[in-house]
């Protein structure tokens, strides 16, 4: 059978390393070719997408991955190369897929190093699809660790002036996190091989087949949510994230927060939920007030930036809190309104991110305070930006209504305190969403601000902008209208992965 | 039955579309003829739909559910979305697309001098889209949909010029303040489906019985706190009076006959959830009846004329939420369709002076203009009257209709509190005659008091906008085009006879009563007996509201027959009232500053010092031991061969101690 997983994952890291033998002075075609690296694996993935909806997976599957490939690698400590795509995964990777051509599009303005910065660009979607496909956990490490590399020089070389704290900063955060994974994963296998006996293994498959002692899951989920949370954010383990992102080049920070934050409430729901039911459960009531803290703390935070991306940077924790909620709420349309949640922030987000960087790019500046009333002066960009904060303010009928509708309701649910406050943020989002855009976008130019003085600079939005920007809004529009298809991926793999629960688990 | 509702969907949003991808290339006519088209054609298929439904008998064949998708499936909640074409509904559209066609025709030439003139249009034929969808939603969920796209052609509308400060201040407040109505509706709906497992309206309606009351309440309370929000009813009502910042054709159309009226269809739409919960419905008329007498005693005193009316449509929708709270949701329903004609009528024929003054709000500039505006007096005079509560023009019947069935439901059941929230209906009907009439004198009666370049206050902001405040001579003030005034004389008549489909029981036509008598079937689950006042009752009640009424006039004639005369009047009661009662303010202080201040403080203190400090402070923590780790590390090889003998020598104590 041909390998795709292997393909999808494998193609931008070749590409990448091709990309590297390219003359430096064809600043063109290295452009060109990442496009159509990225490209063709997007669509692979779209493939993968089409022949995974097709393939008729019933409701009952258990904790069943399609377009499995397997190697043994280092049998004596489990260690095999695995890969595997279920409905949660499948529909991540093909975000994934999909935002990095539209952020290589968006990064054709960057002048600097572009073979190198191309090159880490693909390098990164490695990591990110890697660890979307992995079912062992040895693997699911190593791509963990992989994304961190690209990451920290895209960081750390391409962004604004307080780029290398931002970057030092986000390594230091993530791999604390990480280290802390890595002796639960080592433990893991070993608790495992003591409560079922044969022989040490760290594929997921079969670690998902043996209860462990309630103990020994909770200091495991600990460990495996030290690497998550940091990730995720969940506050206070936050304040990595408005560095980075602000300092980070806007395409860069969209490949950040639209794919890689997904990896961290991707952990939770793949791994820790099925492997450590007792205690999430058990420890549900402290990250549900985690996530409601971040929801409703980062929402008002939000409200006083003045840098535009660092207010993102808030609005991006906030809703990922969202996420986490649905996932916490252990019911089919929390985990459901999860996905599509992350799915719905990716496409959203990063959208945000890449109009903050037009803008960025024409002005000169990020300060919201130097902005004002360029709605007259660029009308298109001014409207993408507008669907683009509607749908980040959960707008009914647009996209993120639905997976927020779905994950509320889920969480409702579950707990009526954690839905009640959690829903709540609808009201702060809507106001630092429309503060931001009035104040960019509306009312009149701040006359001493450093923009006015390039404002010859100011052009509307391009196409090439406009090409990268576009299957998004569609996609804002489309999921609003229609979210049933992607439940329907989504329905046979969420209840899988919630019937570890046993009976806590609902429909 | 035909049923042509999924057009009249369809058909703005198409207009919408059209108009929002191409309409900046466009000519003004080309412009019209598709904004124009779409929402004429959408009221072609509302009235075509309308009308045979009323051929269609029995009653039972006049609901149609009409599936059109699945939405989402997701475990045990699943959803379609569909259109729920029924009495309810098809009468709401009739005013929707009716009066919303008049108002395109209208603004035509009251937008004609403005750059984004497409902008205005595509904005227009989106709030129909979206109100049209609030109303023939099936579901709850569509319901919010809905809800909240009328929030946002609201929120566009208001921010129009969005170059103006005020009018960017009052956009976020009301986008801002709906969504709090959207949560508490977000809220209804989760419980709806925990104690229905399904948000289809004719699902839940069935089960009503099916839950505790308690739930139920709880269910009905939220749904209001959105019903507050959207209808402006206390303590949600403070974003309405700004609102008036956008177009005033906007104002009429979206903040006075359709889009704010959406609460009082909700109530109705709900009626068998609120019959269940009686705690819930009596709270629905206590704030009915408190916004309605709290926002009228505030319009007596203002002196935008814009604004005057933004408190009176508070007002008006509070006696809706009044009758809807007598079990009288047929009531509640007539007079949102009469309050759409006149009220829509007193807008516009505001805006027609406002055109003609060159965008002059202010009272104290106006004065005289019936000799100069003849037709938009009139027409003003027709819907002043018919506010009032004059026989025997629209709002005579509605609201009588409405405050007899308020003082029959506390003669029936002794309870004080109806008989206190009749006695304010009362009050109101005389206070609104007072303010609306103050208005009519003020602007139409006495001398022209604009025009001088003394009496000018300059707006400050006026450059960028789409008005200059006018500074027009009496003499160059002209009534407006036909374009602008048929809109005025159709809502004439309308206020004029719009009336009369309510019940005529009170001259003895007790079989006359066409509304209440279609509507009937939605309202099922109401107990007959509690609506329908005896004549003695419905006399009592009419003849105090109409007297109340007269007197209102004859005050405000006796004040102001000679022209609006400003005094400054330092007494704090009127001080009081003219700032509003300070709300506005009190909120800033209280709430909205809190939270910013809050913001503020935590960016710099929790994420700056604490956090970031604290990641800081870790990360030194590690490189000062590692700095004095390294230093052990010396590379000379007698230091190590000391360490090791150290080492060795601990080992030994270790285990020689051990025994």
């Amino acid at each position: 059978m041909f390998p795709l997983l292997t393909t999808i994952t494998f193609l931008p890291l070749l590409g990448g390393i091709g990309l590297l033998f390219l003359p430096k002075n064809q600043v063109g075609l290295i452009r060109w070719a990442a496009l159509g690296i990225a490209g063709v694996t997007l669509l692979f993935a779209l493939g993968l997408l089409l022949g995974y909806s097709q393939s008729n997976v019933s409701a009952t599957f258990a904790g069943t991955f399609l377009f499995t490939e397997n190697l043994t690698w280092i049998s004596s400590l489990g260690i095999n190369y695995s890969l595997g795509v279920d409905g949660i995964s499948v529909l991540l990777i093909v975000l994934t897929a999909l935002l990095t051509p539209i952020c290589i599009l968006a990064s054709f303005n960057i002048e600097n190093k572009v073979k190198s910065y191309m090159a880490f660009m693909l390098l990164l979607e490695c990591g990110i699809i890697g660890v979307f496909m992995a079912t062992n956990l040895f693997l699911f490490y190593i791509f963990w660790e992989l994304m961190l590399i690209p990451a920290y020089f895209l960081v750390g070389s391409w962004g604004g002036p307080r780029r290398v704290y931002a970057a030092f900063k986000f390594v230091l955060f993530t791999s604390v996190g990480s280290l802390i994974m890595l002796a639960g994963v080592i433990a893991i296998g070993y608790y495992h091989q003591l409560a079922a006996g044969g022989g040490y293994t760290l594929e997921l498959s079969l670690l998902l087949n043996t209860k462990l002692d309630s103990g020994v899951q909770m200091w495991l989920f600990l460990a495996f949510a030290a690497a998550f949370a940091v990730k995720v954010p969940f506050v206070p383990f936050h304040s990595w994230l408005p560095d980075t992102y602000s300092e980070a080049p806007a395409p860069v920070t969209a490949m950040l927060a639209g794919a890689m934050s997904k990896t961290g409430a991707y952990g939770f729901l793949r791994f820790c939920l099925p492997l450590f039911p007792n205690a999430m459960q058990t420890l549900a009531p402290l990250f549900n007030t985690l996530a409601v803290i971040g929801i409703l703390y980062c929402a008002v935070l939000a409200l006083m930036q003045t840098d535009m991306k660092r207010l993102l940077g808030y609005s991006s924790i906030s809703h990922l809190g969202v996420v986490m909620l649905g996932i916490f709420a252990f019911n089919v349309q929390g985990s459901e309104g999860a996905v599509l949640q992350m799915v719905n922030h990716g496409i959203t987000t990063a959208a945000l991110f890449l109009i903050a960087g037009f803008i960025e790019q024409r002005a000169g500046t990020r300060r919201i305070s130097d902005f004002g009333g360029l709605a007259a002066r660029v009308p298109v960009l001014a409207t993408v930006l507008f669907i683009a904060v509607l749908s980040s303010l959960g707008l009914p009928g647009l996209n993120s209504f639905a997976g927020e509708f779905l994950a509320f309701l889920g969480t409702f649910r579950s707990s009526v305190v954690f839905g009640t406050l959690g829903t709540a943020v609808v009201v702060p989002a809507a106001w630092y969403l429309i503060r931001f855009f009035q104040g960019v976008m509306q009312g009149t130019r701040n006359p001493e601000a450093a923009s006015t003085k390039r404002r010859n600079v100011l052009s509307d939005i391009g196409l090439r902008e406009f090409l990268a920007i576009s299957p998004l809004l569609l996609l804002i529009f489309y999921i609003g209208l229609q979210p049933w298809p992607l439940t329907a991926i989504l329905e046979p793999s969420v209840i899988s992965t919630l019937q570890n629960l046993g009976n806590a688990f609902v429909r | 039955m035909t049923n042509l509702s999924l057009w009249v969907l369809l058909l703005p949003l198409l207009g919408f579309i059209l108009l929002g991808i191409l309409g900046r290339s466009l000519a003004r006519p080309i412009i019209l003829g598709i904004a124009w088209g779409a929402c004429g054609l959408a009221f072609a298929c509302a009235a075509l739909s309308f009308l045979s439904m009323l051929a269609t008998t029995p009653d039972a064949a006049r609901t149609v559910d009409q599936q059109v998708y699945t939405w989402v499936a997701s475990g045990t909640f699943q959803l379609k979305f569909g259109l729920l074409y029924d009495q309810l509904s098809a009468t709401l559209l009739m005013i929707i697309t009716g009066v919303g066609l008049l108002i395109h025709i209208y603004s035509a030439s009251y937008m004609e001098d403005d750059a984004s003139f497409w902008r205005f249009f595509a904005y227009l034929n989106f709030f129909i889209f979206s109100m049209v969808l609030l109303v023939l939603a099936d579901n709850f969920l569509f319901l919010l949909v809905g809800w909240g796209l009328v929030g946002l052609a609201s929120f566009l509308l208001i921010g129009f010029w969005y170059q103006r400060k005020k009018a960017l201040a009052a956009a976020q407040k009301a986008l801002v303040i709906n969504i709090i109505g959207d949560f508490g509706l977000m809220i209804a709906i989760f419980l709806i489906f925990v104690n229905f497992g399904s948000l289809n309206y004719q699902d839940v309606l069935s089960k009503v019985g099916t839950a505790p009351t308690g739930a139920v309440t709880a269910i009905c309370l939220l749904l209001f706190v959105a019903c507050a929000a959207k209808s402006a009813q206390l303590p949600l009502y403070m974003w309405l009076p700004d609102a008036m910042e956008g177009p005033t054709p906007v104002s009429a159309l979206i903040h006075a006959a359709t889009m704010v009226t959406a609460g009082v269809y909700l109530v109705a739409r709900t009626n068998a959830l609120f019959e269940a919960a009686p705690i819930a419905l009596n709270t629905v008329a206590a704030i009915g009846g408190a916004t309605a007498l709290f926002a009228a005693t505030i319009a007596l005193f203002q002196l935008d004329i814009k604004r005057v009316l933004a408190y009176s449509t508070i007002s008006q929708l509070g006696y809706m939420f009044l009758g809807e709270g007598a079990h009288n949701y047929g009531a509640g329903i007539f007079h949102l369709t009469t309050h759409a004609y006149f009220k829509a009528l007193l807008f516009l024929g505001a805006g027609a002076v406002i055109h003609a003054l060159g965008g002059e709000q202010d009272m104290r500039k106006m004065g005289g203009l019936r000799g100069k505006m003849p037709i938009t007096f009139a027409t003003f005079l027709i819907a002043a009257l018919a506010i009032s509560g004059i026989f025997p023009f629209a709002g005579f019947w509605s609201k009588d209709e409405l405050l007899g069935s308020m003082l029959a439901l506390a003669v029936a059941t002794g309870n004080v509190w109806y008989y206190i929230l009749w006695g304010v209906g009362l009050l109101t009907a005389g206070l609104t005659a007072f303010y609306m009439f103050r208005l009519v004198f003020g602007i139409f009666f006495g001398t022209y008091r604009g025009g001088t370049a003394s009496a000018q206050q300059e707006d400050e902001e006026d450059e960028t906008g789409g008005h200059h405040a006018g500074n027009v001579r009496y003499n160059d003030v002209h009534e407006v085009s036909p374009l602008m005034w048929a809109p005025l004389a159709v809502l004439a008549v309308l206020s004029l006879i719009g009336g009369f489909v309510g019940s005529l029981a009170l001259f003895g036509a007790a079989k006359w009563h066409p509304l209440s008598g279609f509507l009937a079937p939605v309202f099922a689950s109401v107990h007959a007996s509690s609506v329908d006042p005896s004549l003695a009752i419905a006399w009592t009640s009419t003849g105090l509201s109409l007297g109340l009424g007269i007197l209102g006039i004859f005050a405000a004639y006796s004040l102001y027959r000679r022209g609006f005369a400003y005094q400054e009047n330092k007494s704090p009661l009127y001080q009081l009232v003219l700032n509003k009662y300070y709300v506005d303010e009190a909120l800033t202080t209280l709430l909205i500053n809190p939270v910013l201040a809050f913001a503020r403080v935590a960016s710099r203190f929790i994420e700056g010092d604490a956090l970031d400090g604290g990641a800081r402070g870790f990360a030194l923590l590690f490189r000062g031991t590692s700095d004095g780790l390294r230093r052990l590390q010396t590379g000379y090889v007698r230091n190590y061969a000391l360490a090791i003998l150290l080492g060795a020598v601990l080992i030994v104590v270790y285990f020689a101690v051990r025994g």
